[in-house]
């Protein structure tokens, strides 16, 4: 699969996009161009960045232009659907990809020719700044406090991100009806609301089985880890007090810190965030079934007697993943 | 009781049943009850109904009877009198008058206990003494509380000791459990309400969870704090005297359990606990001996490699 970043707020390129976001061979994550330089400064060699030029002046589109030539962690290539770049040519000078300009994009993108801009050029691993085992989670932290009192509504901030779900029986799944599973999500909303309001944690995004719990950070994440323990540990007593059903239910969760903007829960969808975005892989695609994953990032604030009770696994997505061991369940 | 309950409850005697059924129910809460020598009526004389309500409901509230007076009533509305059917009038607003009060209807004992958020006695407001009740017991033991003492600073040690008995508390406020017992090393805990079994059991894995996340969190020894669990049921008399109920039955095979069959960092169930466990809960719990003839069963907190 390939992996882009389309840094664009316009909709003639969005919508030029889209056929190819539905593709399987392609990952397209989307973002605003504003925030080119954080997300770009965590972007590596497996991405291919498009950059939508069109939502800046002249001034502002050859600086990003200048930043973009800098860089070589990754291949671009500039897409100009008002057709600004003077001198597209020039573009390839400095290492582009690829030029879409305004007569180009009266269709869709063809996977072909995408891949053909992928594969133009082919980074040097020597040249590399990274190595196996880097971390890339050194983002800027804007502290937005232990509470809500400090935060503002389209603002961005540091938050630790809790993807968390509960891992509906396949029997539930193939049987039951609507109304059993909307029982049992009643009851896990209704437990995970008594977990997560003592740490001022918020379910900001729900999914069909769970969601993601913002938490403010203000520089450790220590007792959302204890949490989250407790709620692996005390798979049978939740099992027993929470739900009805005489049998084991277990949590996946996902934890990481990131940044996003905030905005109030239930007006999240034109949310352009790459924290969001990982999270969102982390839970859904990385996380397993009656599990507690964390990044590196958050992996720092494990208390040290608990280390020992977590242990590296795979990477995702260029971060390093840590897993909780499990107690033995009979 | 408060005028206003009294009045309450006269009233739906007046309104619900007529001076011969009010004999009948105060011979079920006092046997030998005669509503004429309390009056001072002649027994050729009709009691007006009035006079007998209020004679009824002042006589059982000075014999402290008053909630089974209640439990009485409760049971005249649901199943009747001798094959008729009852209405007591006012019984809703008697039994939120009763909560407001302090006190809840528990409806699987049908007795009235008191409400935990405004009060908490050893016998939960409703068992009485002497009486035989069938009561869940959580027994917590701290290993090696001696050497403890001897190896740590006292302030230390307290501090240790409180935040213990913090977890404690907390894992059985919320499952209803009360403190029968506790000494420096470990205590006695009473589950009588609900699943009692189940309360006992999730208590005990919920102290063994957070003792665990305690010792490697926040415990300033230098060593971890040990604990082993045990849980027994069994029918028991209450008493207020602990020098008594240490001699009880239910007491002498938690000595057992504790001594034989536990050890450090787990919890011992007897037989009749695990029977009651839902099957989930119970398949924690090996069988310690022979699997068809073991009277003993043991959760250990163990970890994946």
């Amino acid at each position: 699969m390939i992996d882009i970043y389309l840094f664009s707020k316009n909709n003639k390129t969005l919508s030029f996009f889209k056929k190819l976001r539905q593709s399987k061979s392609f990952s397209i994550s989307v973002y605003n161009p504003d925030k080119y330089k954080t997300i770009l400064r965590r972007t590596d060699q497996n991405t291919f960045v498009y950059f939508d030029v069109s939502s800046f002046d002249s001034s502002e589109m050859g600086k990003a232009i200048n930043y973009l030539k800098r860089q070589k962690r990754f291949d671009f290539g500039i897409i100009d659907p008002k057709n600004f770049v003077v001198d597209p040519a020039n573009l390839f000078h400095y290492g582009a990809s690829d030029y879409i300009g305004k007569s180009l994009m009266s269709g869709d993108a063809k996977p072909g020719r995408i891949k053909n801009a992928v594969n133009f050029y082919s980074v040097d691993p020597a040249e590399n700044d990274f190595t196996e085992g880097t971390e890339i989670d050194n983002i800027p932290t804007m502290l937005s406090g232990h509470n809500w009192d400090n935060i503002k509504a389209g603002n961005e901030y540091t938050f630790s991100m809790l993807y968390i779900e509960i891992d509906i029986l396949p029997e539930w799944l193939n049987k039951s009806g609507k109304a059993h599973i909307e029982e049992v999500m009643d009851s896990f909303y209704s437990h995970l609301h008594r977990i997560i309001t003592p740490l001022n944690g918020r379910v900001w995004m729900k999914t069909d089985f769970g969601g993601l719990v913002l938490f403010p950070y203000d520089g450790s994440c220590t007792p959302i880890i204890i949490e989250c323990i407790k709620l692996i540990m005390n798979r049978i007593i939740i099992s027993a007090e929470e739900y009805s059903y005489s049998t084991i239910l277990t949590y996946r969760m996902a934890m990481d810190i990131g940044n996003t903007k905030y905005l109030t829960s239930g007006n999240t969808g034109n949310i352009i965030s790459d924290s969001v975005n990982f999270i969102f892989h982390f839970g859904k695609q990385y996380a397993e079934p009656g599990n507690f994953y964390l990044t590196g990032r958050v992996k720092e604030d494990i208390p040290p007697g608990l280390l020992d009770y977590f242990y590296t696994t795979d990477r995702f997505q260029e971060r390093n993943i840590y897993k909780m061991k499990l107690p033995i369940i009979k | 009781m408060t005028r206003s309950l009294i009045n309450l409850c006269t009233k739906a005697l007046v309104q619900s049943i007529d001076v011969h059924e009010m004999r009948h129910l105060s011979k079920r809460i006092i046997p030998d009850y005669d509503i004429y020598k309390q009056t001072g009526f002649p027994e050729s004389f009709a009691i007006p109904s009035i006079d007998a309500a209020k004679q009824i409901v002042a006589d059982i509230t000075d014999s402290g009877l008053f909630f089974q007076f209640i439990q009485n009533l409760i049971q005249l509305d649901q199943h009747g009198f001798m094959g008729k059917k009852i209405r007591i009038s006012y019984l809703n607003d008697i039994i939120k008058e009763i909560y407001n009060n302090g006190y809840l209807f528990d409806s699987e004992n049908q007795i009235f206990i008191e409400n935990p958020k405004v009060q908490k006695t050893r016998n939960w407001g409703a068992l009485q003494e002497g009486e035989s009740y069938l009561i869940a017991f959580l027994s917590i033991d701290i290993i090696g509380n001696t050497q403890i003492v001897k190896k740590h600073p006292k302030d230390i040690v307290e501090t240790t000791y409180t935040e213990l008995n913090y977890i404690v508390q907390n894992a059985i406020d919320k499952r209803n459990g009360r403190i029968w017992m506790w000494e420096g090393d470990g205590g006695i805990i009473a589950f009588f309400f609900g699943n009692k079994n189940t309360d006992a059991t999730l208590s005990a894995i919920e102290i063994l969870n957070n003792v665990f996340l305690y010792n490697r969190t926040l415990c300033k020894l230098t060593e971890p704090i040990r604990i082993r669990a045990s849980v027994h049921s069994g029918m028991c008399e209450y008493t207020d005297r602990n020098d008594y109920f240490k001699k009880m039955d239910v007491m002498k095979t938690i000595d057992i359990m504790e001594k034989k069959h536990c050890k450090a960092k787990s919890i011992c169930i007897s037989y009749p606990v695990r029977m009651m466990l839902d099957g989930f809960i119970a398949n924690q719990f090996l069988p310690l001996g022979s699997n068809n003839t073991s009277q003993f069963y043991r959760y250990e907190l163990e970890w994946d490699k």
